[in-house]
């Protein structure tokens, strides 16, 4: 149980290693939209736990409220950057397509961050807010009949 | 209530860098959202009279009003039950007056800009703005974009209060699953102090998880409109952003007779004496609320004959797990508290009683739409602004004005004046009420400028029973405020 608990940031990593080799060993050619928003999402999510696991190792006192507008912010950001319209832009261009996917853990990381400094265990609120929004985006977001 | 159990220090509170004490802050929401009240509750007024052809609107008129109340109402009952949880837990939970001025902020600049779409740009396919409607009117691009913005606004601002309701929570009782009570299941989450949370706090933390989760889903919902907006290329599945229209909509209108039975757990027992006691049946109802409030939105699509039947059919089951366990255990524990106690009448005992009797009926009325066949009869008639009138008319509404004279204080009982309001007040909002299941039963479509016979009549009725609803609101709110102002010169705080 102790050595499992030690080694998930290890695992993790690994899995998030592997997606991130994924656009630069497919090239140009993503993953069908559901899944590629399911991927981004696991990206957020993992940057965020990378993040809680951070934290509790240097517990903070407890935060200012910009925290908050910063994960509110976070959120939205991650949102506009999982319009199939902004990221179409860079899915062409392997090495791009793959800063972006670096740029979801980023703000995974920073979204749990920042929750963790307004108080501890906060990061709760945020991985439950971006695995929301990861599935329902998968259900759908940017795809449709074609628009007259 | 049991004392916070504190993990930490909690952080010093900026109220006073702001130069506000969370008293006048929420006392300063409450005139805000009930003034917004009684003009959003003028508007469905102009409507019933247009719709009675008492006065005469141009329908493009009388749909931006209706897109105007429909917003308006929903984002202001939202703020203000919030703003009452927060008062009623603020002190257990260490809650932050800076965060909640974020929150009532954000929320008012949602409406604002939702009423300049309305007013100024004449926006008006309705308060759920169906795709494609928003894009197809005869209004502005400018202002479609505005009123998407302005409910981005009121989400954040929900969100902002979910957060901090939630890191008060955990703050004080270690986990959520605490503030959910889950440990008087699960003996491993038991505290070594033993503390449990109280009701409140197990309303508080539902709240919380599946305001986030609503919020989560609206975010998705507006980017994607505003994407549209933006880009016209931007492909929306109609059937896809239906759903989440009304996952959103419904879910957040829905919270908030969550949120005012988190107040109830607290307010009640002032009146009667005795408490709400946490137990295994409380965590385990509110427990299937969390799971399944989500999951209740399908019963708005069962005329979308393209939908998944699972969904149909998960829909109209989860629409019943969701409602009856917490319903019944709010309103049978309400009954037990108050029954052969020394019930104290005040008028916030009064209101919030006749609120429980409206969340009650109302409800009832709910569950009937919600049930496929008779949906199929119901559907689109005025039993459905009959039945959520009932339950955020005569019961949300009815908790905020109960809480708001607890709030103002009650030590004096009530003299025959406040006994004359009251009855102006309910009898308008009787006779409204029933105006509208008469209209339902007869199959009167709803939202509609122009309707089919019997409707005008109908609405000429409920115009006259809306005016003494209007005369008894002022007047209560008036009666609020002189006794505000008097027990702040005595000195004297709310409760009673
Ligand atoms: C103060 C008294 C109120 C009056 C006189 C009033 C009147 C009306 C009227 C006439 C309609 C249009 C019904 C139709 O023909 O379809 C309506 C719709 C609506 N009302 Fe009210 N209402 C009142 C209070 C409230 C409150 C307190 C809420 C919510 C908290 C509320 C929420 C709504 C909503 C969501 C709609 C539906 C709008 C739509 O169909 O898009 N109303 N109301
Ligand atoms: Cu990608």
């Amino acid at each position: 149980m102790r050595a499992l608990q030690r080694a998930w940031p290890l695992a993790l990593g690994l899995l998030v290693a592997i997606d991130l080799l994924g656009p630069l060993a497919f090239g140009a050619a993503a993953p069908p939209l559901a899944l590629h928003h399911l991927e981004h999402a696991f990206l957020l999510v993992s940057g965020g736990l990378f993040a809680m696991a951070y934290v509790r190792r240097r517990p903070k006192p407890y935060g200012d409220p910009l925290w908050i507008l910063a994960v509110i912010g976070l959120g939205t950001l991650s949102l506009v950057l999982m319009l199939p319209d902004v990221y179409g832009i860079v899915d062409a261009e392997p090495v791009l397509h793959t800063l972006l996917h670096v740029g979801f853990l980023v703000i995974g990381w920073l979204g749990g961050y920042a929750a963790e400094r307004y108080a501890p265990k906060l990061g709760f609120g945020w991985q439950l807010l971006v695995i929301v929004m990861g599935v329902i985006t998968a259900t759908g977001f940017g795809s449709g009949p074609p628009v007259a | 209530m049991a004392k916070p159990v504190r993990v930490q220090e909690p952080v010093a509170l900026h109220a006073a860098d702001i130069g506000l004490t969370p008293r006048r802050l929420v006392g300063m929401t409450l005139s805000v959202g009930l003034g917004l009240i009684f003009v959003l509750g003028m508007i469905g007024g102009i409507m019933k009279a247009a719709q009675g052809n008492l006065i005469q609107l141009q329908p493009g008129t009388f749909y931006a009003l209706l897109t105007l109340h429909g917003a308006g109402m929903i984002s202001t009952v939202v703020l203000l039950t919030a703003v009452a949880l927060w008062y009623v837990l603020h002190d257990h939970l260490s809650l932050r007056p800076d965060m909640l001025v974020f929150s009532v902020v954000a929320i008012v600049w949602g409406l604002v800009a939702a009423t300049v779409a309305v007013l100024v740009g004449g926006f008006g396919p309705a308060w759920t703005f169906l795709y494609p409607l928003p894009f197809m009117g005869t209004w502005p691009s400018w202002s479609t974009g505005l009123f998407f913005f302005g409910v981005l606004f009121v989400g954040v601002g929900f969100a902002i209060f979910c957060f901090d309701l939630m890191a008060g929570i955990i703050r004080t009782y270690g986990s959520i699953w605490n503030g959910l009570a889950w440990d008087t299941w699960i003996p491993r989450l038991r505290r070594p102090d033993g503390k449990v949370a109280p009701p409140s706090v197990i309303a508080a933390s539902m709240v919380a998880i599946d305001g986030l989760i609503t919020v989560a889903a609206g975010s998705v919902l507006v980017v994607a409109l505003l994407a549209h907006w933006f880009s016209p290329k931007f492909p929306i599945d109609p059937l896809w952003i239906k759903n989440l229209t009304f996952f959103f909509g419904h879910t957040i209108a829905n919270l908030a007779i969550y949120v005012s039975a988190g107040v109830i757990y607290y307010i009640l027992p002032k009146y009667t004496g005795r408490a709400f006691h946490t137990n295994k049946v409380y965590a385990l109802s509110w427990a299937i609320s969390l799971f399944f409030v989500p999951w209740a939105w399908p019963h708005h699509l069962y005329m979308d004959f393209v939908q998944a039947p699972w969904l149909q059919v998960g829909g109209e089951a989860s629409t019943y797990i969701a409602t009856i366990p917490a319903t019944v255990v709010t309103i049978f524990g309400s009954l037990l508290l108050v029954y052969r106690s020394d019930m104290r009448w005040r008028p916030g005992s009064t209101l919030f009683l006749a609120g429980i009797l409206g969340w009650l009926v109302g409800g009832v009325a709910a569950m009937l739409d919600a049930t496929i066949p008779f949906n199929a009869v119901l559907h689109n008639t005025l039993w459905v602004p009959a039945h959520f009138h009932t339950y955020l008319l005569g019961g949300v509404f009815l908790f905020v004005l109960g809480f708001t004279s607890y709030f103002v204080g009650e030590r004096q009982t009530p003299g025959r004046l406040v006994k004359a309001i009251e009855w102006t007040f309910f009898t308008g909002l009787v006779g409204f009420l029933l105006m509208f299941y008469a209209g339902g039963i007869e199959g009167v479509p709803r939202r509609e400028a122009v309707q089919p016979p019997p409707g005008p009549i109908l609405a000429d009725i409920a115009t006259g029973f809306v005016a003494i609803l209007l005369v008894g609101l002022v007047a209560m709110l008036i009666e609020f405020w002189v006794r505000a102002k008097r027990n702040a010169a005595n000195g004297e705080a709310e409760g009673l």
